[in-house]
């Protein structure tokens, strides 16, 4: 009964996933190619006619609509997302080289971000209205309304040019120094796995800025969330039981701060998604090698393809982090598992 | 939020004053006075905001340039009192559109609900996946690089959020007795929507509207910023902070920190009304 339940529970999830996948698809198609002219967008709006008409046939672009989509899907299907007109290399190849530096990127800022986000939301509840309260929520409202970008340059101003804390930015690492070896792409992880101590604690200074921009201007939700879910955690009947029968208080708060994690959980995988597509304004402020850099380079370029394929590769992440985040949330809170039922 | 209808009163001065008394508080007050320099903003300003001085180069804040000055020597006091024009236009005018498309469209569906619900609402659903930047980038490469766009695109990431939160609203009231005898005189549905219904959900709407205008502002300085919608020297306040970018590292802080505290503020004042708006109808 129970696996029948959960089997069908997650074949709907997946399908549903898929067909939100290929919904993005269409619309991509739909915006390049019933709105747009894609052989202006290949080569530029300086083509002569002739030039334009060749690539035209070259590509197919003269064939049916519906047999052009089709074959556009099929290429999806299989990872080819076309060739960058810059470099003429396969634009899967180039997102693959730059995709690690935005997961590391991402990643640091979750981690920053949970950092602050959750003792404080936790320490918040204890007293609503109370001074830690306020002034949580005052820095929760500042990062939200701040734009990551000009966050980030004020950190700059600060850390880098005032203070000397921080290097200069122009990526992950010394302009000029030898990245490690590629293991994983990420090159804090790989300065570690290849047991270089300098060059790990150089890129971990580069990553330190943009990180930070990332959990102040991306994760003031989740402390709101955290705050609000501790309080109904704190004036729910288990606690008041727990309280009843002189439980110390350490051990009420942690009964109440583990049952209000899953909610966070969720909020913080959907935050994590969210990121990993919304790195572009952060990466060019600090020349961050990753995919966001590359799109709004491309986009300088004039070099269309590069563009469309992070378009489907950040939304794709997006799409399938929301899918683990509801799995994750239904395995291991029964509330939400009857909820569905 | 009421499920009452809406009731007219008489509007006696202290009835008046007690509507207008939201508006002392600092987030409305900081929102006029953006209204009002962006009217006001050719009598203001002391620079003609595109106006070349090579003699003033990156000249830092004096008394003569109250916010300096930028690598052209153009004023940037004058630039950013003029850019709140170009960004609160197309902030406000990209989130307009999306009103009126999204919240007539989320109130046919709220309300009928059925296979037209369905399809709006898993489009949008699809729409919001795609990662807002990306999806800006993606329109600006297909249909060109210019101020209408960069009005539709925010209209088009604004409609979902419209739509989504219409068509919620509208669920719980299509139920109410009074929409029954509405129907049940035989009203059109066009006319039960239009004029029952959406009278009543207007508060999260409203509110909604405001926050909306917000982000607006956020989207159309991030997109300004890396180039998109906007060409320079036209005074825009994501432009003006790019320009600046590259100069941080020299110290010349000013050329990009006033604008940004412009944006800054700006975001504060709409997110902060449209939170005040949501708890006067919350209660």
């Amino acid at each position: 009964m129970r696996r029948g339940f959960w089997l069908r529970y997650l074949g709907r999830r997946l399908l549903a996933a898929v067909l939100a996948l290929f919904g993005v698809a269409v619309i991509v198609f739909v915006v390049t190619r019933l709105l747009g002219d894609p052989v202006e967008l290949i080569l530029g709006q300086r083509a002569t006619p002739e030039q334009a008409a060749q690539l035209r046939a070259e590509l197919g672009y003269d064939d049916p609509l519906p047999q052009q989509f089709v074959r556009y899907i099929g290429d999806l299907v299989q990872g080819d997302l076309g060739v960058s007109n810059y470099t003429q290399r396969p634009v899967t190849d180039e997102i693959a080289d730059r995709f690690p530096a935005t997961l590391e990127l991402a990643l640091a800022g979750m981690l920053l971000g949970l950092l602050w986000t959750i003792p404080l939301g936790v320490i918040a509840a204890q007293r609503p209205g109370g001074w830690v309260d306020r002034v949580s929520r005052a820095v929760a409202e500042f990062g939200l309304a701040i734009p990551n970008f000009f966050f980030g340059l004020l950190l700059i101003l600060l850390f880098a040019y005032a203070l000397g804390w921080a290097p200069a930015p122009v990526g992950e690492l010394d302009i000029g120094a030898s990245p490690p070896p590629r293991v994983t792409g990420m090159v804090v992880v790989d300065a570690l796995l290849a047991g270089d101590l300098p060059t790990f604690w150089s890129a971990l200074k580069y990553l330190a800025l943009p990180a930070i921009t990332l959990a102040v201007t991306s994760c003031p939700p989740i402390l709101a969330l955290t705050r609000t879910s501790m309080i109904t955690a704190l004036r729910s009947d288990y606690v008041r039981s727990a309280r009843a029968f002189g439980l110390p208080p350490r051990t009420v708060r942690w009964y109440a701060l583990k049952n209000s994690l899953v909610p966070v959980l969720t909020m913080s995988a959907m935050t994590f998604g969210f990121l990993v597509g919304n790195t572009v304004l952060v990466e060019s402020v600090f020349s961050w090698p990753g995919m966001g850099l590359y799109s709004v380079q491309s986009m300088q370029r004039f070099d269309y393809a590069p563009v469309l394929g992070v378009v489907l590769l950040g939304s794709a992440i997006y799409i399938l982090v929301y899918l683990l985040a509801d799995l994750i949330s239904m395995a291991i809170d029964p509330r939400v598992r009857e909820g569905q039922t | 939020m009421s499920a009452e209808p809406v009731q007219a009163a008489a509007w006696t001065p202290a009835r008046i004053g007690s509507r207008l008394r939201p508006l002392l508080t600092p987030y409305w007050a900081l929102l006029l006075l953006f209204a009002l320099v962006a009217l006001l903003a050719p009598l203001i300003a002391p620079y003609d905001p595109i106006q070349a001085d090579l003699e003033a180069k990156l000249l830092p804040p004096s008394s003569a340039h109250l916010f300096g000055t930028d690598e052209n020597g153009m004023d940037i006091f004058s630039r950013v009192l003029f850019a709140t024009r170009t960004d609160l236009v197309v902030a406000v005018l990209g989130v307009a559109i999306a009103f009126v498309v999204g919240v007539p469209i989320g109130a046919l569906c709220g309300y009928l609900g059925g296979w037209l619900d369905e399809l709006f609402n898993r489009t949008s659903e699809i729409v919001q996946s795609i990662p807002l930047f990306l999806f800006a980038l993606m329109i600006f490469a297909a249909l060109g690089n210019s101020k209408t766009i960069l009005v539709a695109v925010v209209a088009i990431v604004n409609i979902p959020i419209f739509l989504k939160l219409t068509r919620s609203v509208v669920q719980p009231i299509k139920n109410q007795d009074y929409i029954a005898a509405a129907r049940l005189a035989g009203q059109p549905t066009s006319r039960i929507v239009l004029r029952h219904v959406l009278p009543n959900t207007l508060g999260p709407i409203v509110s909604q509207a405001s926050i909306s205008a917000a982000y607006a502002i956020q989207i159309t300085a991030g997109l300004a910023f890396i180039g998109l919608g906007v060409e320079l020297p036209h005074p825009e306040w994501g432009s003006m902070i790019q320009q600046g970018a590259p100069l941080i590292m020299d110290g010349d802080w000013w050329v990009s920190v006033f604008p940004g505290l412009a944006v800054l503020l700006a975001v504060v004042a709409f997110g902060g009304v449209g939170r005040q708006i949501a708890r006067r109808y919350d209660r």
